[in-house]
């Protein structure tokens, strides 16, 4: 059994940045899926979320659609400095799009991945998260947040 | 040449007739938008809500509404006045974002189902009610921090594509 196209972009999404943080050098950055056990894990550490997808119909007369999923990056960071570095690295390489994997899974577990595309990346929004409380009293995971929206792409038709 | 050149001045004017339809076209739709914006950021607060009131809307939505602006070089509007929003919805920024900051805090108690306190006509409704009474020190203690909704981001993204589709219909005029 595999994935369907929401977990395999957000699978996809989340190994292409481990991928690069590691590359790049970053250490001891989590990636994390699930928004609730980032505040069980340290920091820092990023969220990546598909949030609201829409389905367009690709031409008249046809059933056909195109998806464009809306993915949400939170990113949960020890200090400002590390939130902005953070973030602007995420943007370098996010804007380039990454592979799109076809995910297969045996037990509850990735057992393979085949890459079938790409994501593309049309739009980045890049917004510091303020709560407006004291920083001294908030959890330490909320006290440097950043949120990036993508609008994304996989550039195909949905039959 | 003459005529030519009255030709092109008539171009011109057609030109500009042109543009100013374009441009009242394009001021109609997007004063639309901004009326259909704040309804379609309460409809996405309404479907997240994690404890549904019964049909009524909560402060968050009732904070939330569109404050248009005209001038002669720009049209717009903006939705969500952050002033308004701080003093009768402070948590809005909780809400949209997600937070902790409740965790290990007692809440008043809730109502189960989901729904408002319920008045003394529901009494034996077998509605339970956990953590005791609001005021005596009781109280249901918060363990988990609140979900981001992302209503914001959310709309963002629904006025996007709405403009991608105004600026096709006038490009195809």
């Amino acid at each position: 059994m595999g994935y369907r196209i929401s977990r395999n972009m957000e699978a996809s999404l989340i190994d292409y940045i481990k991928d690069e943080l590691a590359s790049a050098s970053w250490n001891n950055v989590n990636v994390e899926k699930t928004f609730a056990k980032v505040y069980d894990i340290d920091l820092p550490t990023i969220c990546v979320r598909v949030g609201d997808t829409t389905h367009e119909q690709a031409e008249v007369g046809s059933n056909s659609t195109v998806r464009a999923p809306f993915i949400l990056i939170d990113i949960f960071a020890k200090d400002d400095g590390g939130r902005l570095d953070l973030k602007d690295f995420l943007v370098s390489i996010l804007k380039h799009g990454c592979p799109y994997y076809d995910y297969t899974v045996v037990n509850g577990s990735i057992q393979s991945k085949v890459q079938n595309g790409r994501i593309r990346v049309t739009n980045i929004d890049d917004t510091g998260v303020d709560l407006g409380v004291d920083k001294s009293n908030l959890d330490v995971h909320d006290r440097y947040r950043h949120l990036l929206t993508l609008t994304t792409s996989l550039g195909r038709m949905e039959t | 040449m003459y005529i030519a050149k009255l030709k092109t001045i008539h171009g011109f004017a057609k030109m500009r007739t042109y543009f100013k339809l374009l441009d009242t076209q394009a001021r109609t739709e997007t004063k639309a938008l901004g009326n259909q914006t704040p309804a379609k950021m309460k409809s996405i607060i309404r479907s997240n809500k994690v404890r549904p009131q019964e049909g009524q809307q909560s402060k968050l939505e009732n904070a939330i509404d569109v404050e248009h602006f005209e001038r002669v070089t720009e049209v717009g509007w903006g939705v969500g006045n952050i002033s308004r929003l701080n003093s009768e919805a402070p948590h809005w920024k909780a809400i949209n974002y997600g937070s902790s900051h409740m965790v290990g805090k007692n809440m008043p108690p809730l109502f189960t189902p989901g729904l408002t306190r319920p008045d003394s006509s529901k009494f034996r409704e077998g509605r339970v009610n956990y953590g005791g009474r609001k005021g005596t020190g009781g109280g249901v203690p918060v363990t988990k921090p609140i979900p981001p909704m992302n209503y914001i981001q959310k709309t963002i993204n629904f006025v996007n594509r709405q403009l991608n589709i105004i600026q096709t219909k006038l490009r195809r005029r």
